[in-house]
């Protein structure tokens, strides 16, 4: 696994990875004292663990993808895609490689989002504090789901048309599937246009995977008999993001 | 790429097409495409009320901008708005947006740059489709205030007297006006059932209460569709806003939340709560009124 240890290394000594781990873990405990949880500290739970998750959303759109978008240019574009790919090292292995790395260090992010929320901001109820825990879980497994592939597709398009756009294409996607499919929604509402209304439903909803309302709201967890079916979601765009990955990345600059 | 990645990648992205359209449709039955976005859930959240403040002076501001002098209402948003709207009609204020004297040379150096860049130097008062555009900005931007923190009694009273005015809203036939009622009074009860449902904090039920007061008005606004009894029972309603207001006050001070507002948040809930207590009285006494009225029609039909 060589270039899988090479992008370890190259991530960890950038460094970048710990403001990341700063934002997740250390500003869910300052951000509650911007909010009104310090008039009413009936309200600084909720805070903080809508902080946690706006940080690791928010790491892994603008950092996550951001890095994993400079990997695949450079790989590309600096020949080191290109000396592998002669030493034996096939591109499918290539991407497989790069895209494990980046998840070792974006992974952690809902992960470490989940375990400030079950430290910090579960309720006292004995039982609402096993739902609380559960419902982290289960969305610590959903961010993972739904940011893996869009990693593996920065490297993918960036390593064909260029940081810049590996990076936008990424982020314009999550942010389309966590908000902008809402306001389509809206709009579809006015203008009953059915390519729209196509569209729409085509379209990712990654707003299941937001988990800021359902913690807020301390609605539980999602009922485990339909759990299976968002799993089968988002499991059905990873396949497909993943062959559509594959099918861009190069291993070398045309 | 050879015949084997081929194979493989499209056996991917069929089987990813698959699930992700059989998945997708059990979800859309189940209904979980619908939604109300809401980025970084920043409205309601605790965010959003702090936000939700720091915009009620942009709001304030735009009043000023597009109304001349002597066109100001009272607008219950802000501390001490009352008195600052008194001196702009009167036209004895000196507010930078609106002054006509000189600028004041001995400002410090901000304050001098946002009079002179903020300062109204075209002497034609705004046209009235100009002045309905910029309402219809006020009024998303009140809008977003509400959303962001619809419990706060400033963003909820603003709002609906937005929507409810006719000298400030964007309603311009008779039509436009009942329909901005209408919608006035949708938000009043979801205000309601919002505000009611926290119980910790005592400001959300002083705002129900004024909601629920506003619905009582709404109705007394055609009393014929209402009987007493329907009155009587929003009374209530705003009598049980009320005595919450009081137990959650009395809960705060015991457990000392209420010495984490600072002086000027606690005057202002106690102002609030006076004045809504004023507007509980003053609409049982419509009642009382409204009862030996129909009594009285009761006794002399003919009359």
């Amino acid at each position: 696994m060589p270039l899988f240890r090479l992008t370890l290394t190259t991530l960890f000594r950038r460094k970048a990875w710990a403001v990341c781990a700063l934002l997740v873990l250390g500003m869910p405990f300052v951000l509650p004292q911007l909010s009104s949880g310090t008039e009413n500290p009936a309200l600084l739970k909720p805070a903080l663990a809508q902080a946690a998750w706006c940080m690791a959303w928010l790491s892994a759109v603008f950092w996550g993808f951001f890095a994993a978008a400079r990997i695949g240019e450079k790989n590309s574009r600096s020949g080191i895609g290109e000396y592998f790919h002669s030493s034996g090292l096939s591109a499918t292995r290539q991407l497989l490689e790069i895209w494990a790395a980046l998840m070792v260090f974006v992974a952690p992010l809902g992960i470490g989002a989940a375990t400030v929320c079950s430290l910090a901001a579960s309720p006292a109820a004995a039982d609402e504090r096993s739902m609380w825990i559960a419902t982290n879980f289960q969305y610590g497994l959903l961010f993972i789901l739904v940011v893996a592939p869009l990693i593996a597709l920065a490297v993918a398009v960036a390593s064909r048309f260029g940081s810049l756009t590996g990076f936008l294409v990424s982020a314009g996607l999550t942010t389309y599937g966590l908000y902008g499919v809402g306001y389509m929604k809206l709009l579809l509402s006015i203008e009953g246009n059915p390519l729209l209304s196509w569209l729409w439903s085509a379209s990712p909803h990654y707003h299941f995977a937001d988990p800021t309302e359902r913690l807020r709201y301390k609605l539980g967890a999602i009922e485990w008999s339909q759990f299976p079916l968002l799993l089968a979601y988002f499991a059905g765009i990873f396949l497909l993001y993943t062959a559509i990955s594959r099918l861009l990345f190069r291993v070398k600059a045309a | 790429m050879n015949a084997r990645t081929h194979i493989t990648t499209a056996t991917l992205a069929l089987a990813g097409a698959a699930l992700w359209f059989v998945a997708g449709n059990g979800l859309r039955d189940a209904g979980g495409f619908d939604y109300q976005p809401n980025p970084l859930g920043i409205k309601r959240s605790p965010y959003g009320e702090v936000l939700a403040m720091a915009i009620q002076g942009p709001v304030d501001q735009d009043f000023h901008m597009i109304l001349a002098p002597g066109d100001l209402p009272s607008l219950p948003s802000e501390a001490g708005a009352d008195t600052h709207q008194a001196d702009c009609a009167s036209g004895s204020c000196n507010h930078s947006h609106h002054a006509s004297g000189p600028i004041d040379e001995d400002a410090p150096l901000i304050d001098k740059l946002a009079s002179i860049t903020g300062r109204r130097t075209n002497p034609n008062p705004p046209t009235p489709g100009h002045q309905l555009y910029l309402r219809s900005k006020i009024e998303n931007r009140l809008r977003f205030a509400y959303e962001l923190d619809p419990s706060h009694y400033g963003n909820y009273n603003s709002y609906h007297l937005f929507l409810t005015e006719p000298q400030l809203g964007t309603e311009t036939t008779v039509e436009e006006f009942f329909e901005g009622r209408e919608r006035a009074d949708r938000l009043a009860e979801y205000t309601i059932r919002y505000c009611l449902a926290d119980q910790s904090d005592p400001r959300p039920a002083l705002t129900a209460a004024t909601a629920a007061y506003n619905v009582l008005e709404s109705m007394c606004f055609r009393p014929e569709e209402h009987s007493l009894d329907e009155l009587r029972e929003q009374l209530g309603l705003i009598d049980f806003c009320l005595d919450r207001h009081r137990r959650l006050l009395d809960r705060s001070t015991e457990n000392g939340t209420w010495d984490l507002l600072s002086p000027l948040r606690q005057k202002e809930l106690l102002d609030r709560a006076k004045f809504t207590r004023v507007l509980r009285d003053t609409a049982a006494a419509t009642l009382d009124r409204l009862s030996r009225e129909r009594s009285a029609t009761a006794n002399h039909p003919s009359s």
